[in-house]
């Protein structure tokens, strides 16, 4: 096994439900090196965003633990950096305030946090935006501000819960392109849960496929085509491995063939040429 | 904000109308001036008067500010700690709303007879009145940062001062402000309401000599000194509001 800065072993977690605790979680593992970037999938309301919770320490785990850099992190914050589908960006700071806020948690002054966001900014496409409201950009903007405020507090881990969830298909397609570009620049070490199986292969090293609720980790897939990917232009190993994974979800009859099914954005049969991936 | 005069010129047409419609009948239908003045005649007397007009208005307003001022920081500490308290919070409540079923006008002249004449009376009556629409806008407020903003803060390892100083509180502001324009209508006539009931000075008391007197253009014009006081202090608190709220109001339309 690789460096792995965090481990999930074994978690089980019960969520209050009418009639008694229903079990959401049962025993997953992750395995997540140091600067990979590990997508999870799975049925709708298998528990994803619930696993995603644990990880950042907003829910304790009934059983089971979670490992930073081998450090028991179960149960607490401040370790992983985290962002929740909806933005919450904070409606009455701009969007420098909104970036800097986790800085000025970590005890800068704001003048200080604001002048360490400025120059990161543009890296996002916010430069233009620095000083604008959130009420005042679209939904894509939004979504890099949320980004840029999850990346700027400096944490190992990113946890990105479904970023792009929200979007039209088209910013949607923009900013999986964007984030692609930008990650494979920078190597964070992210675990991000999506439904979309196109994005997942698109940005993802591994793909971990949940099972039905209560969940547990049903398959990992490895993609190891080259970063960074182009959604709408993907190479053979990303397309096998979305084959697999939707053929895992449910969704195809067993007649297709890789290629042709799409993860139901309406991009049904746009073939990619194949670029240099390793089988 | 453009548009605000164009908005006022309907409003001022509109009482204009009101005022030459009130000075016609009085003209014309021989009212006698000792049950229904002429507008006109309010307006010379209120000048003529205006000394004691100003001296009594300046009584009002210092109980209203005393009193409104004791309201939001008796409201801020109750509901900073209710919000800290979830479960203090759901018995609480209920009493906040029990509250505002006392009758003001009954209660007042027993707060007199417990406190006096002094200062102490008429601000508790205005606290009374207005203490409700205050706590209640922070108290929900509070609660309309809503979870994700929570958990988020709560991942960055912030602590529940600084989740309070970064989120609850200025998710709070906006209903703060919209119970602080509807506490500041009901605050003067709180202190009018407590002088009724006895003081030696005030808008209040002076009605209450003036009627005695039959000098119904003087009551009357005490009236309007009232409500020019009420709208003086609206307008300042909707300044404020704009001051500390800005976000509330879209500045401009800016949109990729």
């Amino acid at each position: 096994m690789r460096d792995a800065l965090l481990q999930v072993r074994d978690v089980h977690l019960a969520l209050p439900a009418p009639g008694g605790p229903r079990p959401v979680l049962a025993g997953v593992d992750l395995h997540v090196p140091r600067g990979s970037f590990t997508c999870v999938v799975g049925p709708s309301g298998c528990g994803k965003s619930t696993l995603l919770g644990v990880v950042a320490g907003l829910r304790r785990p009934d059983r089971g633990r979670v490992l930073l850099d081998g450090r028991d992190v179960t149960g607490t914050t401040g370790h992983a950096a985290w962002m929740a589908q909806d933005d919450l960006l904070l409606e009455w700071r701009t969007v420098v305030d909104n970036v800097a806020l986790g800085l000025q948690v970590q005890g800068l002054r704001r003048r200080e946090a604001r002048a360490r966001v400025r120059d990161l900014l543009s890296g996002f496409g916010l430069a233009d935006h620095a000083d604008a409201r959130p009420s005042e950009l679209s939904g894509g903007l939004r979504q890099r501000a949320a980004l840029a405020r999850t990346v700027v507090q400096g944490r190992d881990l990113l946890l990105l819960d479904e970023p792009f969830g929200a979007l039209d298909a088209l910013t949607r397609l923009h900013l999986q392109r964007w984030l692609a570009a930008t990650w494979a620049a920078h190597r964070w070490t992210v675990v991000m849960v999506t439904h979309d199986v196109r994005e997942a292969v698109t940005l993802a090293d591994e793909v971990v496929r949940l099972s039905d609720r209560p969940a547990h980790v049903a398959v990992r897939h490895v993609v190891d085509d080259p970063h960074p990917r182009h959604p709408a232009a993907l190479g053979a190993g990303a397309r096998r491995v979305e084959h697999e994974v939707l053929a895992g979800l449910g969704v195809l009859d067993g007649q297709d063939t890789p290629g042709a099914p799409e993860s139901g954005r309406g991009t049904s049969g746009v073939r990619g040429r194949s670029r240099a991936s390793t089988p | 904000m453009t548009g605000t005069p164009g908005r006022l010129v309907p409003v001022g047409l509109g009482v204009l109308a009101l005022l030459a419609a009130w000075q016609v009948v009085v003209a014309t239908g021989g009212v006698a001036p000792r049950l229904l003045p002429s507008p006109a005649r309010v307006a010379q007397q209120a000048w003529t008067h205006r000394e004691a007009l100003a001296g009594h208005a300046g009584a009002t307003l210092t109980v209203t500010l005393v009193g409104f001022a004791v309201s939001v920081a008796v409201a801020g500490a109750l509901a900073v700690t209710l919000d800290r308290l979830p479960r203090l919070r759901a018995g609480v409540v209920p009493l906040l709303v029990a509250s505002q079923t006392v009758p003001v006008l009954v209660v007042a002249p027993l707060l007199v007879l417990w406190f006096g004449f002094g200062l102490a009376p008429k601000v508790l009556v205005v606290t009374l009145v207005t203490f409700f629409p205050v706590a209640l806008g922070l108290v929900e407020g509070f609660a309309a940062a809503g979870p994700g903003a929570s958990a988020l803060l709560a991942t960055m390892g912030a602590s529940r001062r600084q989740e309070f100083v970064h989120v609850r509180l200025p998710a709070a502001m906006p209903r703060f402000f919209t119970a602080l324009r509807i506490a500041v209508t009901y605050a003067v006539v709180g202190a009018v309401v407590a002088e009724y009931a006895g003081a030696v000075q005030g808008l209040g008391t002076y009605m209450t000599m003036q009627r005695a007197a039959f000098r119904t253009d003087l009551v009357l014009a005490a009236v309007g000194v009232c409500a020019a006081l009420t709208l003086a202090l609206y307008a300042l608190t909707c300044g404020v509001e704009r001051l500390v709220v800005p976000w509330a109001r879209p500045r401009r339309v800016r949109r990729a």
